[in-house]
This record gives C-alpha cells, structure tokens and sequence, in this order.
C-alpha cells in the first residue's frame, strides 16, 4: 500500500536542489531513479489511519481500518500497526523494524490471548492480511534487490513520468517476472505499477488514485492493487496523515506493542 | 405424391444423382469445422440450478474449476534427495507451461506451513529448499505428518506418494497441458530412481477423452464400413445394391453431421456416435433391393419392377422412417444439451434417408443394365430358396407352437423385469477408459495413495455475518468431518477447522494438546487475521467466504462412482438435526456428477419412454388400428426389457452410452415390425377374402423376413468389430447394437407369427375389409 508512498517523497525544495544538482542534460538510469525514489522525503515519522477495503470479483467487501506509526525511511524504517476494525480484531497489533543487511523483524500481537509472536516468513511477497497488497509494500522493498532499466518517458494523467522496468535479481524471490513503475519526474512519486508473471501475463495493477501534499510532503490519500488474474482488488485510504509528530523509539518497541 | 417423385428420379436418374452430390458437398464442407465438446458440465445448460450455485461457490471461495493431478510415487519413499529436487523442479517448469494458473500451483514447494519454535513463528513452503542432510530430511518428514492438512493430500500416510495439484484456466486444453507433463515427467523418469509419474484429474481424462473420440471414429467407422460391404456383397451376390446401400449410408451422415457442424455445435460423445446410429437406421435400400430383386425376376421390366417395389414397401418405409425420427425428435424435448442434439441430429438424418429411399435408390436401380439384373436375379432365386426356407420353418415352428412361444416370451419377460430391479444407475467417467489405459491407472494409484480425485464441497451456511468465527459452528462443522470420514468412500475432509486447529497449536508452542477448536470466538478471529499474515489468501478464501458466514467442507472420494456422492448427500440428510441453524449444500465436481447423473440419465430413460408411447401412438395410426399399432410395439419392449434385464444380471452400470444405445432399439425394432405387419396385411388383402392365416404367416416371414434377417445380420456384424475399439463406451456400442439387432429382428419374425395366431380373432376380425382400405392400391394380382 505504500509503494506510492514510500515513494512518496518529495519535499519540492530537497527535490529541486537534487535536480539543480544534476548536470543539465545526464541522464539518469534506471537505478538512480529507484533510488531516488526509496531516498525520496518521508519526514522523521508519520501516523496515519489506514482503511483497506478488500473487494472479491463478486463484489464481496472486507474492510480493515488500522493505525499506523512510521519512522525513518528506508532499509531503516520502523512500523507500527493498530488493528482498529473489525472489532473481534481490534487491538491485534504489528511490528517492523527493517534493517540494512539483514531480514527484517515482525512481532504480531494477539490481544485475546495476551501473546506476542515473532514471526519469520520466507515470503515477502506473501499477501498482507488477504489484501493484494504484499508485505513488502507495507514495509519497503531494498532497492538493489531488482535490477531496474529505464525504458522511456510518459505521461500519466498529464505529469511527465519515467518508466522503469524492474526484475528480481533473484526470480525466485518474488511472484512477479517483472514490473513496470510509472515515477513522477518532479517528484519521484510512483504513481503506476503493473505486474508480469512468468508467462508474460499481466498480473497486478496499482494505480495512485489521490496524491496529496501535506506538510510540504507528497504523500499517497488513495490508490488502488488490482489481481488482473483473480479479480480481486484492494483499495487503500490514509486520513488523518500527520508527519513529524515526534514518536519516540519508545513505541517502536514489543513492550508497547503488547500495550 | 411419392410416386411422382420415384417417377421424376427414374426419369432424370443423372440429375438427381447430382444434385445429392452438390449437396453432400455442401454439408461435408462444414465437416472439417467439427470442435469437440467433453465437459460434462456441458450437458446441463448455463442456466440450469446445479450450473449457477456451482460458479457461485466457485467465485465466492476463489477455487478453480479444473485441476490437474500429478502422482509422483516411489516404492520406497518418495522423501528422498532425488526425488524431492524433481518434485522442486517439475514445480516449478509446470508453472510456466501457458494455460496453467501458475500461482496456484500446490506442492511441496509451495504449500504453506506454519510452525513454532519457542515464541517464533515460522511461515514458509513445507519445503522451501531440496533438504541436503538426514536431518533436514527427517524434518521435513516431521512437518508432512504433523500438519493433517498436507497428510492425504501432499503426502501418503506410507510416504510412497506424493502429489503436485495444478490448477489450469477455464479456457485450456486439458491435453495439451498433459502432454507437455508427460515430456517432463518422461525426463525425469530416466534416472533410475524408482520414481513413477501419474497424471489424472478431470480435464486429463476429458480432453484425452475428446481426442480419442475422433480417432476411434476414424479408425472404426470404415472398418465397421468395410465388414459391412463385405457382408452386403456375399448377401446380394453383386456391387451394385452395396454401393447404394453405402451411397444412401454416407448421405445421411455426412448431411446430418455436416448440418450440426455448420449450426456451429460441437460434438458431444453422444453425438459421435451418431455415424454409427445412421449407417444402422439407414436400411431402407436393403428392403427396397430386397423387394426388387423379387419383382424383377417376376415381371422382367426394370421401369415397372421400381414402380411396383415402391409401391408396396414405400409406404412402410414412409412410416418406419417417420416413427424413427420422431422417436428421436422426442428426445429434443428434454433439457439436456447432448441429448437433444443427439435427437435431432439422429431425426434429419433419417428424414434425409426417407428423401433418399424415394430419389437416390430409384435413380441408382434405374441405372441398372437389365441383361445385368437378370443374371443377378438368376442368383437371387437361389438364395432366396435357401434363406427363405430355413425362415419358412422357423415360421412353422412359432405358428405350431405359439402357445409354448408365447409363454417362453412371458417368462423372458418376467426374468429381465427381475433383472431390471438390479439396475444400477451410475455413471463414471474414468470408467470410459479401458482398466489398463494410463488415464484409468493414474486415476486408480492415486485414489489407493492419496485423498481421492473427486471433489465435492459442502457448504455450511450459517445463520449471520460471521456466524463461521463462533466455536459452536466450527464444532458442528468438525463433527460432520468426521462423520463423512467414516465411509471408507471418503479418502479426506478439510475445512476452515483443520486451519482454526493448526493455528492453535502453532501459537502454544506447538503443543499437540492444543489442536482442538478454542472456545473464543474473539480468538478464533484473530487467529484468522494472523493466518492471513503469514499464509496465501487463497488458503483462507477456500474455505470461508468474505462475510464468514459460510464455510467450505471439501470432501475428497475414492472414486467418480456418482453412488459414493449419493452416500454423502445421505449422510448429510440425516445429520440435519444435529446442524441447528447450519444448512448444508453441496456443490463441486462430483456432486455435479450426481445431478449429472441423474438429470441426464433419468432424463434421457424418460424422454425414451415417451418416444416409445409416441411411437406406439403413430403406428396405431400407420395401421389404423390401435391393436396392430400394439403388437407392432411388443418387439420394442420386448427388446428393451430384455437388454435392460440382462444389463441388470450382469452387473454392468446403466450409464451415458447404454441410455443412447437403447434409443436405438426405436430405429430398429419398430422397423421391423412395422415392416413385417405392414407386408402381413397387405399380402392379406391381396389376397382377399379370408385366406389360410399359416401360410400367409409363413410367406411373411420368409419373404419381407428375409430383408429383415440381411438387415440385422449385416449390422450385428458390422459393428461387432466396435468390440475392439480402445474407449469402453464403443465397445458396449458394438456389443449392445449386435444385441439389439439380433433380439429385435428374432422377436419379429418369432414372437409376431405367434401371437398373430394365437390373438387372430382379436387381430383380424375388423382386417377382412382392408382392401378397400388402400392397402392393396395398385398391386392388384402382381404378387403370386
């Protein structure tokens, strides 16, 4: 859900300066652009609440609202996740801590029980709570873990736009082939993805539906993973986003999260 | 009417004869166009109740319609290096191969497992890397077993087998998917490890099914073509009838299949069969060559011998023809897609051949040199002393002892009526195959090793949202698992239960005491939510549905047997007590197979039965006489009843093809006896007055009989060689068409003159007026 906004970066002075920068006329290539996606402006935290509206190709609807605390950016972020709705859920809490060279950690609380579970998943490319988001959209993928290719310019929904397709180094490490990422040239906000699979077919499509920018942030209100395959899609929303609000590392912690 | 037309074709005999050329061609151009249609789901139209609940569940539970079974078996146990990395390997190349939903794909290597150790939790396949020691070997082992869902389904409780599941899109070859299988599994076989391969599930036996239909065809339609020519050469003594017949034969086919083709209909199993129905209806040119030749060599004159033939037998065959179409026509009426297509397609054939019989035949007998037809009659003459006395004493026989003969027949009857009760109504799909063909061996192994290959589910619905969270459901659920686990049917149940279970223990420690459902429902729910963290969606979404209200109980049986479902369906039905707000309804493959089952061959028995009473109705008609028209019908019955008892005695299942052979006993037995009274009476008021009733019976029957007996023999014989064909379905159609053939033409010529006799008074009392009823119309003192 956050690949927008990982993505979403930006504060436009920080971005001008990086363009002033840059040479007139280099080119970039496919990595520098990824890059400066993953570097882009996120601010020192964030808190937001989530609401994931997961839709069957029947039209059958779950929704899941939650909070959700971040800080640092990057293959150093820390996340925090609420569970607010449904209330047979409410209170189940999630961990993240990422790190630089090494899997990240999650701890899952389960309030019923009182228990905290670390878990260790192989897959991170394994759904986030039955959604067509994936686990590495909520926490970040490292960007050398695909190799990226810049494969021309276009313009979506009339911002001039890189596209840059990129392929798992290790095609065993994803369900994808290969995907295509749309990047905003102004502000390195992604703000389209479409998926491959093996076969060639199309398999999923994210498009960033709302882009808003608060506190001189770009930053991600809406957009939406559809599973061309299954039919299934999933819509995201953040409300109530406030960055720099000053989350110590304190609530980063599994003691809090048993709170 | 007719008779101008029979004159008009003896006049331009050319004209005609190319104009039924063109035509052909015209039809046999669609022919190359033929697509086949296999899916038994097919038989029940899109709209029917089975149909949509089963694309409902399917939708609401994310499961896929058509899968792909790959058994990998080793004797002594497939856990081992080798035969591990190949199940890694196959994984993963069968993903690849285009029609395949390849992130469904389930195996070793794919399948999530959920594990503790201490406060961890470990998500990830069963086995994400081919183990390389002892040690990770037996862990591996360790997980299989511990984790009820993989045990049966992933592994063998003797580790012998193991199994790859491969779910393919709805719009792929079944086939071809197999084949490229079979290349890979051939590479992998070559190691000498011990390892055997096995392919089944549903689009496997039905693609492969579909592809060998045409080929069997191919192959057994000209032999069966051949055998006949041969047998049709030996019975007329010359080219020139056979060559008709065969002409008339392959009109008919080619205009009926060409005809379904062109409207754009793919051919169903029963349609294929289709060819081999028309060439058996298709006999008119056997009694008209048989009538013939008896008038020429009486008068001499070709032009008026053709007129004269026509004239006597032209009105049977108007009547047999339309009694066999309408028959078949009647069984349209019905709404199962194949059958009707069957009916129709049957019922133009034969409409074309009624055409054929008035236009075709005279032109090709117009054709004939008269010195020619001299010297072939000459022979005939022979012939007919030979055949025609031995039936003249079976005639005999039957007249004297028509009492015995028709207590003999009571008692035939009473025995298959016997018979009949022990019919069981079944049909299996995999059965079609031959014991030793690889679909059925595959099919077999893996149903002895694993779960079972058919699937059904059982859908428990609750009473509201969530209702599927509340321990109380989950309990009633887990206790019908167990229930249906009783039948040794029922290879394996899963459910959201085995899941709620696992999740349990996983989150104590992996503590063996803890798999049992917990008696929150807060906890079942946020078990739930942790599942969907760490496992596929669709390991959830298979077996709830979005609002938790309904659960999804797969059940896999031992065998395609619709019998093993109607066990389920019953146990099921006497539980419902013991549900409380829970309903259950059934869905999936093998309870389609049950209503399949049932719907089409129930369907297809009724629609039968009111094809016969139509036709009991038209011949009542046909010889305006309500008595005759049933006496005409007791071959028919008899025929049916006694193939129905014997199919009872015998043990074999009443299934697809015994229902669409019996249909045929409308084409034939009818024929026979519309043929024989038909001559009877019209021999009879020829003759005028009241003449000896014996001898009339006798000629009767050597005379007319005699096309009969050409009739039945030559088919019996022609499709006898179908007993050798690879599909079971064609072998019982070459053994029950021989049957059917044999039985009809033997109760017309033994059981009629008998009851004739012994009912003559109630028969002929109202016939003695009968010449001036326009049976006699035209032939007046020609026959002697």
């Amino acid at each position: 859900m956050t690949v927008g906004r990982l993505a979403a970066s930006a504060a436009l002075l920080a971005a001008a300066t990086m363009l002033m920068r840059m040479p007139a006329g280099a080119e970039l290539s496919g990595t520098d652009i990824m890059t400066r996606v993953d570097q882009r402006e996120v601010g020192k935290d964030e808190s937001s609440e989530v609401t994931m509206r997961l839709v069957t190709k029947g039209g059958e609807q779950r929704v899941r609202k939650l909070n959700m605390l971040q800080k640092g950016k990057s293959n150093t972020k820390k996340v925090l996740i609420r569970f607010l709705e449904p209330a047979d859920v409410r209170g189940v809490g999630f961990l993240v801590w990422r790190h630089p060279d090494k899997d990240d950690d999650r701890w899952l609380y389960l309030p019923s029980l009182h228990m905290v579970r670390r878990i260790s998943a192989a897959d991170k490319r394994a759904s986030f709570v039955g959604s067509d988001f994936v686990y590495e959209d909520v926490a970040g993928r490292d960007v050398d873990q695909d190799k990226h290719t810049l494969t021309g310019s276009e313009s979506v929904g009339g911002q001039d736009c890189y596209v840059v397709k990129s392929a798992p180094r290790n095609p065993r490490s994803a369900e994808f082939d290969y995907k295509v990422s749309w990047v905003r040239k102004d502000s390195f906000v992604v703000v389209q993805e479409k998926y491959y699979d093996r076969q060639g077919k199309p398999l999923k499509h994210l498009t960033v539906d709302n882009l808003d920018n608060i506190q001189g942030i770009w930053t991600v209100r809406k957009d939406t993973m559809r599973n061309l395959q299954t039919g299934h899609y999933t819509v995201v929303t953040w409300d109530k986003v406030k960055y720099n609000t000053g989350l110590g590392d304190d609530v980063f912690t599994e003691r809090y999260l048993r709170r | 009417m007719t008779e101008r037309i029979v004159r008009f074709s003896i006049k331009r005999p050319k004209l005609v004869i190319w104009a039924v050329i063109a035509l052909s061609l015209l039809f046999g151009s669609q022919l190359p166009r033929a697509k086949t249609d296999t899916d038994p789901k097919h038989m029940l139209p899109a709209t029917s109740p089975v149909r949509v609940n089963n694309d409902k569940v399917e939708e609401r539970f994310e499961l896929h319609a058509d899968w792909i079974v790959l058994g990998i078996v080793n004797e002594s146990g497939v856990l081992n290096r080798n035969t591990l990395s190949k199940i890694a390997r196959i994984t993963d190349e069968v993903a690849g191969i285009p029609g395949v939903i390849a992130y469904d794909v389930v195996s070793f290597t794919t399948a999530d497992n959920v594990t503790a150790k201490g406060q961890d939790l470990y998500a990830r396949p069963v086995m994400s890397t081919v183990p390389t020691t002892s040690g990770e070997t037996a862990a591996l082992r360790k997980s299989l077993y511990e984790n009820p869902m993989f045990v049966d389904r992933l592994i063998s409780k003797d580790g012998k087998a193991t199994a790859i599941y491969v779910p393919i899109e709805k719009t792929a070859n079944g086939k071809v998917i197999a084949d490229r299988v079979r290349a890979l599994f051939e590479k992998e076989a070559k190691d000498g490890n011990g390892d055997r391969f096995y392919l089944a599930g549903d689009p496997v036996a039905r693609d492969t099914f579909g592809a060998q239909m045409f080929k069997q065809m191919a192959v057994f339609s000209p032999i069966a073509g051949i055998v006949m020519f041969i047998a049709l050469l030996l019975m007329f003594g010359s080219l020139i009838p056979v060559i008709a017949y065969m002409a008339v034969a392959m009109v008919c086919v080619i205009w009926a299949m060409g005809g379904t083709i062109g409207l754009g209909i793919p051919v169903h199993i029963m349609s294929s069969m289709s060819p081999v129905f028309l060439m058996a209806i298709s006999t008119d040119t056997v009694h008209i060559f048989n009538e013939f030749y008896f008038r020429f060599k009486e008068t001499g004159d070709r032009e008026s011998a053709i007129m004269d033939t026509m004239r006597v037998v032209g009105r049977p065959l108007i009547y047999t023809d339309l009694t066999t179409a309408a028959g078949f026509a009647c069984l349209a009426a019905g709404h199962i897609i194949p059958v009707r297509v069957f009916g129709l397609l049957v019922a133009f054939g034969t409409l074309a051949l009624l055409l054929m019989s008035f236009t075709l035949t005279p032109a090709l007998l117009s054709l004939l040199k008269p010195e020619r037809l001299r010297a072939l009659t000459a022979h005939e003459d022979l012939e007919e002393s030979r055949t025609s006395r031995r039936l003249a004493y079976l005639a005999n026989w039957s007249i004297l002892r028509h009492r015995l003969v028709a207590v003999g027949g009571i008692l035939l009857l009473v025995v298959s009526l016997v018979g009949i009760q022990r019919v069981r109504v079944n049909n299996n799909m995999v059965e079609w195959f031959k014991p030793k063909s690889e679909v059925r061996v595959a099919d077999t192994i893996i149903n002895q090793k694993l779960g079972g290959t058919a699937t059904a589910y059982l859908v428990a619905q609750g009473d509201k949202e969530g209702a599927v969270k509340r321990p109380d459901t989950l309990r009633r659920i887990e206790q019908i698992q167990r229930e249906l686990e009783k039948s040794p049917l029922v290879g394996k149940t899963t459910s959201i239960v085995d899941v709620v279970k696992r999740i349990n223990r996983v989150m104590h420690g992996d503590d063996p005491k803890y798999e049992v459902i917990p008696d929150s429902e807060n906890v079942v729910a946020q078990y739930l939510l942790l599942f969907s963290m760490v496992g596929k969606p669709r390991d959830l979404n298979n077996f709830v549905d979005y609002p938790m209200r309904q659960a999804n109980l797969w059940v896999q049986l031992k065998t395609w047997d619709a019998a093993a479902m109607q066990t389920v369906m019953k146990q099921i039905s006497h539980s419902k007590s013991a549900n409380g707000p829970i309903r259950i309804k059934p869905a999936g493959a093998a309870y389609f197979n049950l209503v399949w089952n049932n719907e089409v061959l129930w369907g297809m028995l009724y629609g039968f039965i009111l094809s016969c009473i139509l036709v009991l109705v038209l011949m009542a008609l046909c010889f305006r006489s309500l008595r005759w028209g049933l006496v005409a019908a007791l071959p028919l019955l008899f025929t049916i009843v006694v193939i129905y008892g014997f199919v009872g005695f015998v043990g074999k299942d009443f299934d697809m093809p015994i229902s669409v052979l019996s249909t045929l006993s409308l084409g034939l037995a009818t024929d026979f006896a519309i043929h024989f009274i038909w001559r009877f009476r019209q021999r009879r008021a020829e003759l005028g007055g009241n003449p000896p009733l014996d001898e009339l019976l006798t000629w009767t029957v050597a005379r007319p009989g005699k096309g009969i007996v050409r009739n039945a023999l030559l088919f019996a014989l022609g499709f006898s060689v179908m007993m050798f064909a690879a599909l079971t379905p064609y072998i019982t159609v070459g053994l029950f068409m021989a049957a059917i053939m044999l039985l009809s033409a033997l109760t017309t010529l033994v059981y009629l003159p008998a009851l004739v006799k012994l009912w003559q008074r109630w028969l002929l009392a109202k016939d003695i007026t009968l010449a001036s009823n326009g049976y006699a119309r035209g032939v007046e003192g020609q026959e002697k």
